[in-house]
């Protein structure tokens, strides 16, 4: 017949169950835990994704009214056609005699993750048709901003006799 | 009660006597008994836990306190004249068997309910096949008011005072019989017990105390009190199963004043085989200034703790139960402690699993919301339109804000703005006055800071004041602004 166990065997088995429990439950846990902590990783990413897309109405309509209308960049050789068509087309449309437009070059930038062409402008216009321009620029989608400008009036006329500015502009747009 | 299961080298015994509290500590080494200390106090308006306190068992007078010092082994002694002690034969049983026995006897010849009431046994060998059984018993809600009041001594037993006494006259008391009656005299009362071979095999008290024999000289009829005690006493010692042909001595326990040896006196004319017995000081280290009287006057808690320093054998434990009930009350605090800690790591557990579960089954589901082409399309856009709007300065805007301030005389001739640098207008005012008016509006603007003139000049020819002005705007000025 089986003996029964002392208070010490019993002891001694209840530690070896628990210790092959934790043994386990450490094993099983690490996995566990590294599962989670990826995918905690995974979510923090995504969630910072979606950032980017959610913006409350407000947010959304104020950005809409600075950038009402955008292509995605397009090639080089592409964009600045199509940029420089555009812009064309827009100082016509607003009166502005301008010199050929010059194309200065793409550069990449640390702040944006597309390199930048800028194109210059340099003409003549009355002060009216520059606002013009100014107000109906924002239209062109694959302008990101003025870069540069300069206004000079004839500083000897009379400030009532200034018909004519000169303007010298440099836009920006973005390419692939 | 505190559990001990081991023998302590040194142990704090205690036991009210005579009014008033006494305590003793005494160590055993090498067959050496040493009395440490020993202390009293009267008992008139003190309790326990102040005699506990004196004893340094306790910080505060509730008991509750913790004291500086790590608490030796200790011993309380009931007082005798609670219990009741009845002496019965059996047949020689197996031990589960006598237990019922024991308690059906007792029930017999308990006054009370045997639920209120508490009973200890132990056994003597009979010469006649049979088995002595010396019951004590005591009611139970006493021993419970007695175990709380003695709490803050820690006590690790509570035992009989009179089994004090006689181990008391065991150790330290010149005569040395098998069997014999011993007497000890209290203030008010007198304790008397039947010791066979070291135990006590009955126990009773006489409501006739020192107090009352010493002043029998003064009474009216002198000699009356110490003939009533000794017939009290014949009456017990009848109880114990005495009679004039048994050669029991009776020792009276004494100091060596003259009213004990008058009771000796008293107690022989009476019939009874009797005699003193003084304290001797054999192999016992004494504190000094503790001298033989005092060993009289600690007997009860000097017998206590020799009795608490031998390995224990059968002692008469009226609180085995109390015992019991309060190891079972620790041990159901320390199992809810225990379940109400295993409730809160499972719920933490399952909390983990939830949580994991719901983060594993949402980054998964975002994944694949991430994956899907159309939104990618539409984060892309989203991201192009903020990276644009925060490089499209409003041109306009800067234009309206430089006519929107005070600019009355003031002509501008050249406004020149770029990416990265302060924006430059160059103009004409009627004075000075003017011009700053001009700089102080545009200070003013949102958006517009730091107007500075660098150069102001007035024209000889048309007297006005060319000048020029700097300022930053928004964020397009900075140097990281430019693309």
């Amino acid at each position: 017949m089986a003996r029964k166990l002392n208070e010490r065997e019993k002891r001694v088995i209840q530690i070896g169950v628990i210790a092959a429990v934790a043994i386990f439950a450490f094993t099983l846990g690490a996995d566990w835990l590294k599962g989670w902590g990826e995918a905690r990783t995974a979510l923090a990413k995504a969630r910072s994704r979606l950032a980017d897309v959610e913006a409350d109405r407000a947010k959304q309509a104020a950005l809409l009214s600075i950038v009402p209308v955008f292509e995605l960049p397009q090639p080089e050789d592409r964009q600045k056609f199509l940029f420089r068509d555009t812009l064309l087309e827009q100082l016509k449309k607003a009166g502005i005699n301008s010199e050929p437009l010059q194309i200065l070059g793409t550069r990449r930038t640390k702040a944006v993750p597309y390199k930048v062409l800028k194109v210059k402008v340099k003409g003549k216009c009355k002060f009216d048709q520059l606002l013009a321009f100014l107000a109906n620029a924002q239209e062109n989608p694959y302008l990101v901003g003025v870069e540069e400008l300069r206004i000079q009036c004839d500083s000897k006329q009379p400030p009532d006799k200034r018909k004519e500015i000169e303007i010298e502009l440099t836009v920006s747009t973005f390419v692939e | 009660m505190e559990k001990t299961a081991r023998t302590a080298h040194s142990v704090v015994a205690a036991a009210r006597e005579d009014a008033r509290f006494k305590a003793v500590e005494v160590r055993k080494q090498d067959g050496v008994v040493e009395i440490l200390w020993a202390r009293s106090l009267p008992a008139d308006s003190r309790t326990w836990t102040d005699f506990a306190a004196a004893c340094g068992f306790a910080t505060s007078a509730d008991g509750r306190g913790e004291s500086q010092r790590k608490y030796p082994a200790s011993v309380v002694g009931l007082d005798s004249t609670g219990v009741a002690f009845y002496r019965i034969s059996v047949p020689t049983v197996g031990a589960d068997e006598m237990a019922a026995i024991v308690r059906m006897q007792a029930e017999s010849l308990l006054p009370l309910p045997s639920d209120q009431i508490e009973v200890a046994w132990r056994t003597t060998p009979s010469t006649n096949g049979k088995i002595d059984i010396t019951i004590a018993a005591a009611r139970g809600e006493y021993l419970l008011r007695f175990a709380d009041s003695v709490r803050s001594f820690r006590p690790n037993d509570i035992l009989l005072s009179c089994e004090g006494t006689a181990r008391a006259w065991r150790d330290f008391f010149s005569d040395r019989e098998r069997e014999a009656l011993i007497a000890s005299l209290g203030a008010e009362n007198t304790q008397v017990c039947l010791v066979q071979n070291g135990l006590v095999t009955h126990a009773a008290v006489l409501d006739t105390g020192m107090n009352h024999l010493a002043s029998s000289n003064d009474d009216a009829a002198p000699g009356q009190v110490m003939e009533r005690f000794a017939q009290d006493m014949r009456t017990i010692l009848g109880t114990f199963g005495w009679n004039e042909s048994s050669d029991w001595p009776v020792l009276v326990l004494s100091d060596g004043t003259e009213v004990i040896d008058r009771v000796v006196e008293s107690l022989s004319a009476a019939g009874l085989h009797a005699r003193a017995t003084t304290p001797r000081a054999h192999n016992v280290r004494m504190p000094s200034g503790f001298e033989m009287r005092h060993v009289y006057e600690y007997r009860v808690p000097l017998g206590l703790a020799m009795a608490a320093l031998e390995t224990p054998t059968q002692t008469l434990d009226l609180f085995e139960r109390i015992k019991e009930s309060d190891e079972r009350k620790a041990k159901s605090i320390w199992n809810s402690v225990v379940l109400a800690g295993a409730a809160a790591a499972v719920m933490l557990v399952l909390l983990l699993i939830v949580w994991r579960s719901v983060d594993v089954s949402l980054a998964k589901r975002l994944d694949t919301q991430m994956a899907d082409p159309n939104f990618q399309a539409a984060r892309q856009r989203q991201v192009l339109l903020k990276t644009v709007a925060r490089h499209r300065p409003d041109i306009l805007q800067l234009l309206a804000d430089l006519s929107a301030g005070q600019n009355a005389g003031i002509a501008l001739d050249s406004l020149y703005f770029k990416k990265g640098q302060a924006v430059t207008i160059m103009g004409q005012a009627g004075n000075m006055d003017q011009m700053y008016t001009f700089q102080d509006g545009l200070r003013e603007q949102r958006g517009i800071a730091d107007v500075e003139i660098p150069n102001a000049t007035r024209d000889p020819k048309t007297k006005k004041i060319k000048f020029t002005m700097t300022f930053h705007y928004k964020n397009y000025t900075k140097k990281d602004a430019v693309l």
